[in-house]
């Protein structure tokens, strides 16, 4: 039996074509078998004309001349010299392979194709050609199939309602297996919608920023046309192509992929691509919509219901309460001191405060309950069947919780809150109506000292109507003329001589009369009128002591300053330019605050009164030892004076050892600090006995002279001798009859000092 | 000498047999280099020796950046003295010496071939980029044990291309088939490497030839490959492979578990009586051989050094000594016959291991006897491999018990 081995190979040839699972695969197997069965040099498919394989030509591209040759032809290659060729058609004259166009040739030096050769490779292209096909049939339904897999996967995403970046990263993972797990890239622009400053949002195999897609992805944003764009490099190799994502018809950014095969399948890679970018916009689109649901009925800061979505709330309780009888009960929250805060911080750490705050008030209430915030510093609370009583436990807790120091902007603060508890009073009262009663009552709180709750009561809304008219008055009341200042002296108790004047506001209402300072200052303080109020004081005191130092060179004034004021930046500023203005040195000023004051925003106060003594201006602490620390400020702060406040003194008249001892104690405490002490409030002669008899320098009441109008000339009080004091217990004194002083002014209006 | 183009290329071969690795090593490169200095140095020896021993002796003679390459073999091959009657040393180091103006030679090599064998024979084709030489081709050593190198040859086919030959061999260990080394460095240091192909390009500014040949022949009927996987052959004509295999070469009275029996007490004579029969496979110009390396009685599979396609038609291949030593000098005179008129400066030959066995000794002797002579006296060195690398014509680049041999001029 004769063989040959043209049969033999033939066999080799069939299992070796059918092992790959790709056409690629396939073509390079067919090429080497052939190449080796006929010993040829060379080899090449084509497919459509285009070259689909080679062998043989090492790094050199396939001639012209080789791609158009004839079967039986010779031609000639360079390095080979002349190369017999055998052409195999991939396809039947009818067609049945499908692979029209598709050629297997080979190239052999030294010895032209016999006729058996020809025949087998011939039987070898048609072998090459039906694999091809249904390679490309296969891999075509395999594509359709995964693509549809895909879609309906990131379909089912959007429709879950999966987190984006879920549905993006299922989006690019998708893309990038069906392009043959081609890296993929997915870039959308900025919130602002800046095409030019793109965020890579998800990718799939880009090991890193791959620069390239990165500039493709700018490059279709840039381009008009159909959104698409790619960078083609020689043929086989890899190129990029990218496709435009839109949301609601607007272009928001790329989706970019590396590819490496011209074709995936039946289909052009960028036309895949198309439909993934198709998903991205239906579920950025879903996203938009329901972010735009979200922030409809959100505070974007703090995230907890606006006053929109909480007063639909309410309204449901509200029915519910009133069907079945409950109690409803909100609160109202007010912060007491944000306001400073946020204007010295800056409203980011003013907005990181207002979500903490929001999260210790969350902690305070029950799963059933709802919190939201109304707007600047104002939160409201729902209590789900719950009276009032319940309401001020739990005011309680978040008064306290807030009282705690919050950190932001990488500082200690302190803000605190007031809480207003009002319950549903009736089934006809309405959802804003129960708001209003607890924002009502909230002022309340404010009034009577913060940091507290109070319960509302029916007669509140008159009071706070009062009020709420008195400070639309007092913003206008400068500009009005109603404001004044009045000035108490300061007294060496020594000598009688007068050694400075304290300045005081004055309120006269066209309708009301003298508005007391203990009514409009709070109001004042929960505003910008304070510093207004505040600069009004300063200016005018300083141009009246301006005039009285000609006559009294060593007059000096001291000037209360408020909360507000001690940590706002400009109050150096102004101070600075006061003095400028009427010509007087830092040191004829005295600035009075209290120890409250410096309690909501120590850093800050200090930096402020640190930049007021640069300007040789004195620091006094008001009612010095009715405070929390007052000895721990005294170290604090660059502190020049304390007042001794009122509440001290009151025994003293008495002979009250322990208040003796008390002011005693501060009298020696401030000597050896070397800090000068004031005793304030001074009402009778022997109080000031006492005083005397301990040593106390200075001292400041109505026994001397009530607060006056820069008319009356406080400054002129005449120097009397010093009273000869009487023997305090424990101190030993020459007795004398007290001299006749200056007869005392009518008091200009109630005054809380 | 000079050559016919006037350059001064010149090839040498120095064999030591000393007991000292060192000093064989430094010996033959002395010998190679006859004080002269080479631009590469090809080093075969038997993996017993102490390498590092042996590649420090030649570092120590040869120039810092004279490129070395090389590897263990199952035998070594180098001129016989003439009249010797002496036994061709069965262990030695052979150095292979080549210089002059004229030549060129770029060493390149990959790891971890049995990984990636054809993107393995894709890097050292590389080198090739940096031959500035009309005349080239490229050598390749690479690991025997890796199996299936023709993936090797084919990735440096794919890069290379018709224009450039192929000549090399698989690296060898007497045998043992456990561990086989190969070699790449300069003078300055060598690397000794496993699972490695070690490519030297080639560039010559005269013609080199190439030729190949084997010496076996059909025996008996044909049978088909039915199954197979790489170069483990399953079934033949449906049947296992191991029975009819065993069935057409039994020696009289062997069976096939005294043939299992014997491939744990002895080795060496379970290889030789396969060696003597390896499988042909039908091609267009003769048969693609193939080494049969062991029987699994349990599968009842044979096993091949190389790949044996499912659906091949193969024969059991015979041959005899004088076959065999035809065989070598025929491949010498077909590599002397492709520089055409020239004058070869030395010939390196690729020999199969298994055509050594079956030659034996005086076997030997003879055939590198017939090579020399064939070869005019002129130098000539080389290996007996595990697999050989010959691409003159055609794609088909990996051979087994065959003769390859490589002229320069």
């Amino acid at each position: 039996m004769s063989y040959h081995w043209s049969i033999h190979q033939l066999t080799e040839y069939f299992v070796a074509v059918s092992s790959p699972p790709l056409a690629d695969g396939a073509v390079t197997v067919a090429l080497e078998q052939v190449t080796e069965a006929l010993e040829a040099e060379v080899g090449v498919v084509t497919v459509k004309g285009e070259v689909a394989g080679s062998v043989g030509f090492g790094a050199a591209s396939v001639p012209e001349g080789f791609l158009g040759a004839l079967d039986g032809g010779v031609v000639e290659l360079g390095g080979l010299g002349e190369v017999h060729l055998a052409v195999g058609l991939l396809d039947t004259p009818d067609g049945r392979t499908g692979m029209a166009d598709g050629r297997l040739v080979v190239g052999r030096i030294g010895e032209a194709y016999s006729a058996e050769e020809r025949q087998m490779l011939q039987g070898m292209a048609l072998v090459l050609g039906l694999r091809l096909q249904s390679l490309v049939t296969l891999a075509t339904e395999q594509q359709r199939h995964r693509l549809v897999e895909n879609l309906l996967q990131i379909q089912r995403a959007v429709s879950a309602r999966r987190p984006l970046e879920e549905v993006l990263d299922a989006v690019t993972s998708g893309a990038s297996a069906l392009l043959g797990d081609a890296p993929v890239g997915l870039w959308l622009a900025d919130a602002a919608g800046d095409m030019t400053n793109l965020r890579l949002v998800s990718t799939e195999n880009l090991s890193e920023v791959d620069e390239a897609l990165a500039d493709v992805a700018r490059q279709t944003l840039a381009e008009g046309g159909n959104g698409r764009a790619r960078e083609s490099s020689p043929a086989g190799h890899p190129s990029v192509v990218g496709e435009r994502v839109l949301v609601a018809g607007e272009v928001v950014g790329c989706l970019v992929a590396r590819t490496s095969s011209r074709r995936i399948g039946d289909h052009d890679p960028a036309e895949l691509l198309s439909a993934f970018a198709q998903q991205v916009d239906l579920a950025l689109t879903d996203a938009k919509t329901l972010a735009e649901v979200r922030q409809a009925h959100r505070d974007p800061v703090t995230s907890l219901p606006n006053r929109a979505l909480f007063l639909q709330r309410l309204d449901q309780e509200r029915e519910s309460a009133v069907a079945t009888g409950t109690a409803l009960t909100v609160l109202f929250v007010d912060l007491d001191r944000f306001k400073a805060v946020n204007d010295t911080l800056g409203h980011r750490a003013g907005d990181d405060l207002l979500a903490e705050v929001a999260r210790r008030i969350l902690m305070c209430i029950g799963a059933e309950d709802v919190a939201a915030r109304l707007g600047g510093d104002e939160f409201a609370v729902l209590l789900h069947s719950a009276p009032q009583a319940v309401g001020g436990k739990v005011a309680e807790r978040i008064i306290h919780a807030l009282a705690r120091t919050f950190t932001v902007a990488d500082r200690e603060v302190l803000i605190g809150a007031s809480v207003g508890v009002a319950e549903l009073a009736s089934a006809e009262q309405s959802a804003s109506s129960l708001l209003s009663d607890a924002d009502v009552a909230m002022y309340c709180a404010k009034r009577s000292g913060r940091g507290r709750w109070v319960a509302f009561e029916s007669q509140m809304h008159d009071d706070v109507s009062d009020q709420l008219s008195l400070r639309t008055d007092l913003q206008l009341a400068e500009a009005a003329g109603q404001l004044s200042v009045v000035y108490q002296p300061i007294v060496a108790i020594a000598t009688g001589a007068v050694e400075g004047l304290e300045a005081l506001v004055r309120w006269n209402h066209p309708t009301r009369g003298q508005v007391p300072p203990s009514v409009f200052i709070p109001i004042a303080e929960e505003s910008d009128i304070i510093l207004t109020l505040g600069a009004f004081v300063l200016r005018q005191a300083l141009r009246d002591l301006a005039r009285w130092r000609r006559e009294q060179p060593h007059l000096h004034m001291a000037v209360n300053i408020s909360g507000r004021q001690v940590v706002d930046p400009q109050l150096p500023v102004l101070l600075a330019d006061y003095l400028d203005d009427e010509g007087l040195p830092g040191e004829a000023v005295t600035l009075e605050v209290t120890e409250s004051m410096l309690m909501g925003d120590p850093d800050r106060a200090r930096e402020c009164l640190a930049s007021l003594k640069r300007l040789g201006a004195r620091l006094s602490i008001d009612d010095f030892g009715t405070g929390y620390s007052s000895l721990s400020y005294l170290r604090q702060f660059p502190v020049d004076q304390v007042k001794i406040d009122r509440s001290f003194l009151q025994g003293l008249g008495s002979g009250a050892a322990s208040d003796i001892a008390l002011v005693q104690g501060i009298l020696d405490l401030c000597r050896s600090l070397d800090l000068q002490v004031v005793a304030e409030g001074i009402e009778d002669e022997a109080s000031l006995d006492v005083l005397t008899a301990l040593g106390c320098p200075l001292g400041q009441g109505y026994y001397f002279a009530r607060p006056m109008p820069a008319s009356d000339e406080p400054h002129r009080l005449r120097h009397t001798a010093a009273p000869q004091p009487r023997s305090a217990p424990g101190v030993s004194r020459e007795t004398s009859q007290p001299e006749a002083r200056r007869g005392e002014l009518p008091l200009i209006g109630s005054l809380g000092v | 000498m000079q050559t016919a183009d006037g350059m001064h290329r010149w090839m040498n071969v120095g064999r030591s047999v000393h007991a000292d690795p060192r000093t064989a090593g430094a010996q033959a490169t002395a010998l190679a280099q006859a004080d002269r200095t080479a631009t590469l140095l090809l080093v075969f020896c038997p993996p017993t020796i102490d390498l590092a021993a042996m590649l420090a002796g030649i570092c120590s003679v040869a120039a810092d950046e004279t490129t070395i390459a090389g590897c263990t073999t199952f035998g070594e091959i180098a001129p016989v003295p003439v009249g010797s009657q002496e036994p061709v040393p069965d262990e030695s180091v052979v150095v292979i010496a080549l210089g002059g103006p004229g030549f060129e030679a770029v060493c390149v090599a990959d790891r971890d071939v049995s990984e990636h064998r054809r993107e393995s024979g894709t890097a050292i084709a590389a080198a090739m980029e940096r031959v500035t030489l009309p005349f080239r081709a490229q050598l390749i050593l690479a690991d025997g044990l890796s199996r299936e190198q023709h993936e090797i040859v084919r990735g440096t086919y794919s890069i290379l291309g018709a224009t450039v030959p192929l000549v090399g061999g698989c690296s060898a260990d007497q045998l043992t088939y456990s561990s086989t080394r190969q070699f790449h460095g300069t003078g300055a240091g060598v690397e000794v490497l496993r699972d490695a192909v070690v490519g030297v390009a080639l560039g010559s500014s005269s013609p080199m030839g190439t030729g190949i040949s084997h010496g076996w022949s059909k025996n008996g009927d044909a049978m088909v490959v039915t199954t197979s996987e790489g170069g483990r052959v399953h079934l033949l004509d449906g049947e296992p492979a191991a029975q009819v295999y065993w069935a057409r070469v039994a020696p009289a009275g062997m069976t096939l578990d005294d043939m299992d029996a014997l491939r744990e007490s002895d080795p060496f004579a379970y290889r030789e009586i396969l060696f003597r029969h390896p499988l042909g496979l039908s091609r267009r110009s003769g048969e693609d051989l193939r080494v049969v390396h062991e029987i699994d009685v349990a599968s009842g599979s044979i096993g091949c050094l190389a790949d044996v396609p499912q659906g091949a038609l193969a024969w059991i291949m015979t041959t005899d000594h004088d076959a065999l030593i035809e065989a070598a000098a025929a491949s010498c005179s077909a590599a002397v016959d492709g520089v055409g008129d020239l004058d070869p400066i030395g010939f390196l030959v690729f020999d199969c291991g298994a055509r050594k066995l079956k030659l034996g000794a005086e076997g030997l002797r003879a055939e590198q006897e017939a090579i020399g002579k064939m070869a005019g006296g002129k130098p000539f060195g080389g290996f007996y491999t595990y697999g050989e690398i010959g691409r003159i014509n055609g794609a088909r680049g990996m051979h087994q018990l065959t003769v390859v041999t490589l002229a320069l001029t």
